[in-house]
């Protein structure tokens, strides 16, 4: 598993209390337990500590699903991949 | 039609629109409309559905583009509140600023600021009571008064003034706000639901500029966390009040957003304004957006009828 899908692992399995909690392109909001509106905030205040970035709200938007959170990274020139 | 209470929102389509939507765009506000209907029934989904088949009709795009400003609008305050938690202070700016950046700007204010807040009094609990209390605890005080002329003063997207006219048929009303998208928005929503006979809109500054003609009913909503001097925006709305006249006026408390400029702390420093400006408290309601986990502090709103 690449260090950077690790990174947003962690950060998955502290928001949702969740040691096991795997993560993979097409999950949501619909596939995590607790996954609510209050959560989504705490995952992405989080997330941006993590990697030194700051979402926009287009951005906070936008990020149904957690490939769409890995595009979003990228394109704050993060690198971070899959494998 | 016969509506049995908590029958299912099976009946209700534009509603059942609206939660598609969410759960496939936002799935982390999958459970919202579900939530609400639980807590508030018929009633709130009867309320809602009207709101969505008048403002939007058949037409969807405008209504995704709503959602999508909600949507925004609603984690933008969401993150404010976590800072807020930590600092305990709003973002420092002045009035001038926030006129700016909200209030003179067309895309933030209709694409965004207004559809969010429109729909926010029917998603975020306390909005929702907030508009029952107004309802049941001074419309009705209109409706059985011979003079029902009302100002509504700092209309927003114009919910309070079109509920005035929705629930009080006699009710003739005056909006005043200094905002011309708030104007537009609410001329747009009271005409869709056919009322604008009874109503028009004025561009004015009732701080500097306090209009002379005294009405028997006043509203403000939610206007005075957007004020530098709050004191001073009361003080006009004392003398726009007929002596013997009764208002609903109603400050966010804790609760931080783009615009929000004077922190209220709690409930009594709003009853502490009110009163210097000579106002008498009859009755108020204190409400929370959601239950704090410990000792955090929680997005309120105070509503306050006062003479």
């Amino acid at each position: 598993m690449s260090m950077s899908k690790q990174k947003v692992q962690a950060v998955f399995r502290e928001i949702f209390q969740d040691g096991d909690l795997e993560i993979y392109p097409e999950m949501t909001a619909r596939d995590v337990e607790n996954w609510d509106s209050f959560n989504h905030i705490n995952l992405i205040i989080a997330l941006e500590e993590a990697f030194d970035t700051r979402f926009s709200s287009e951005e906070i938007g936008r990020m149904a699903k957690v490939g769409d959170l890995f595009e979003i990274l990228k394109a704050h020139g993060k690198d971070v991949s899959w494998q | 039609m016969v509506i049995q209470p908590n029958g299912g929102l099976e009946r209700f389509p534009s509603i059942k629109l609206f939660e598609a939507y969410l759960n496939e765009k936002y799935p982390f506000m999958r459970t919202l409309v579900a939530r609400n209907y639980g807590a508030f029934g018929d009633k709130w989904a009867m309320d809602l559905e009207t709101l969505l088949d008048l403002m939007f009709g058949n037409d969807k795009d405008a209504l995704y583009s709503a959602i999508d400003g909600y949507a925004t609008f609603a984690m933008d305050a969401l993150r404010l509140q976590k800072r807020f938690e930590k600092e305990r202070n709003y973002i420092k700016k002045s009035y001038g600023e926030a006129a700016q950046a909200v209030y003179h700007n067309e895309t933030y204010m209709m694409s965004l600021y207004l559809p969010g807040i429109l729909l926010s009094h029917y998603l975020w609990p306390h909005h929702y009571r907030q508009k029952e209390f107004c309802e049941v605890s001074f419309i009705r005080d209109i409706q059985r008064a011979r003079d029902q002329t009302f100002w509504d003063v700092g209309i927003g997207t114009g919910f309070y003034s079109r509920l005035v006219l929705e629930k009080a048929p006699d009710a003739v009303g005056r909006g005043y706000d200094i905002s011309e998208y708030s104007k537009r928005y609410t001329e747009m929503q009271v005409r869709k639901f056919g009322f604008h006979s009874r109503y028009s809109v004025t561009l004015r500054d009732v701080i500097h500029d306090t209009p002379r003609e005294q009405a028997s009913f006043l509203v403000s909503v939610e206007v005075l966390e957007h004020l530098e001097d709050p004191l001073s925006f009361l003080r006009a709305l004392r003398q726009m009040l007929k002596p013997g006249g009764k208002a609903f006026v109603t400050a966010a408390i804790t609760a931080p957003n783009e615009d929000h400029i004077y922190l209220y702390n709690n409930s009594e420093e709003v009853l502490e304004h009110l009163r210097k400006a000579d106002f008498k408290l009859e009755q108020c309601l204190v409400a929370a957006g959601y239950p704090p986990k410990t000792d955090e502090p929680v997005p309120l709103i105070g509503a306050y009828i006062v003479t």
